[in-house]
């Protein structure tokens, strides 16, 4: 009795391997590096009584930061830019690194304003944040 | 091993690989394709708490949480049902991702909420500014 012979695979099929290979490697690709967006999550508390929150804050050692429903930031009553709310908060972390930062956003003002604020306060190591009730 | 049943191993074994990173990113999944989030230059805190509760706010103030449509007014309810059937506890972080054009009433309406149904952490989910962006 003869034993078949198993023939040699095609080159065809090694290419079409191949193709499968690479395809995947593409969708891989695809999938890893197109939605890829790095986030961070910033401190802060949940939304307290303003009024509530004056009889335990130490007010000399506390800052109240207003958002207005402009984009402006006003520390003290005073309408200040970014770049000098930048400057007033490397001030504050060389001075006063514990200080209690109070914020208190207009209910028109744009979410953007406050997660940039809370990102600057984060930058330059300013934990000690408390979100009024707005 | 055959050329044939090598090929096809692969072709597992990258079936394996592509399933397992689509799972493991299924945090960036929790993000509503409506929400476009805030930018930040720094990044404050990277890793993600174990116990958290994702939550979207779209700009209209209805709110995106998991695969449920929440008009603004069910917030509360559905935030309190989640602490007494216990899927959440006191130790669970709200994590907050806003629109960045959301008004800052539906947020401080979301975290009211929060603070009312007995959840005491939350986070405010920001994007990464990347360089050269």
């Amino acid at each position: 009795m003869r034993i078949p012979t198993i023939s040699e695979p095609e080159d065809s099929n090694s290419m079409s391997a191949m193709t499968d290979v690479v395809f995947l490697l593409l969708i891989f690709f695809i999938v890893t590096m197109s939605g890829y967006v790095e986030m961070t999550l910033l401190e802060t508390s949940l939304p307290t009584a303003s009024g509530a929150s004056s009889a335990t804050v130490d007010l000399q050692n506390s800052v109240r930061i207003e958002l207005s429903a402009t984009g402006e930031y006003i520390i003290s009553g005073v309408p200040q830019s970014l770049e000098s709310l930048t400057r007033l908060l490397r001030r504050y972390q060389r001075l006063m690194p514990d200080a209690e930062f109070l914020l208190q956003c207009d209910p028109d003002s744009k979410h953007h304003q406050l997660v940039t604020l809370l990102g600057d306060l984060a930058r330059h190591n300013l934990k000690n944040v408390k979100l009024l009730k707005s | 091993m055959s050329a044939g049943s090598l090929s096809s191993m692969i072709d597992i074994v990258f079936l394996l690989i592509i399933f397992f990173v689509v799972t493991a990113s299924f945090d960036r999944e929790q993000i509503d394709a409506e929400v476009a989030l805030p930018t930040v230059d720094s990044a404050a805190i990277k890793s993600l708490p174990p116990q958290r509760l994702m939550v979207n706010v779209l700009t209209d103030g209805s709110v995106k949480l998991g695969f449920l449509h929440l008009p603004a007014e069910e917030v509360a309810y559905r935030l309190s049902g989640l602490m007494r059937s216990q899927e959440a506890g006191t130790d669970t972080v709200l994590i907050v991702s806003g629109d960045r054009d959301t008004p800052h009433r539906h947020i401080s309406a979301v975290m009211n909420a929060a603070a009312q149904a007995g959840f005491s952490q939350v986070r405010i989910n920001a994007e990464v500014k990347m360089e050269g962006k």
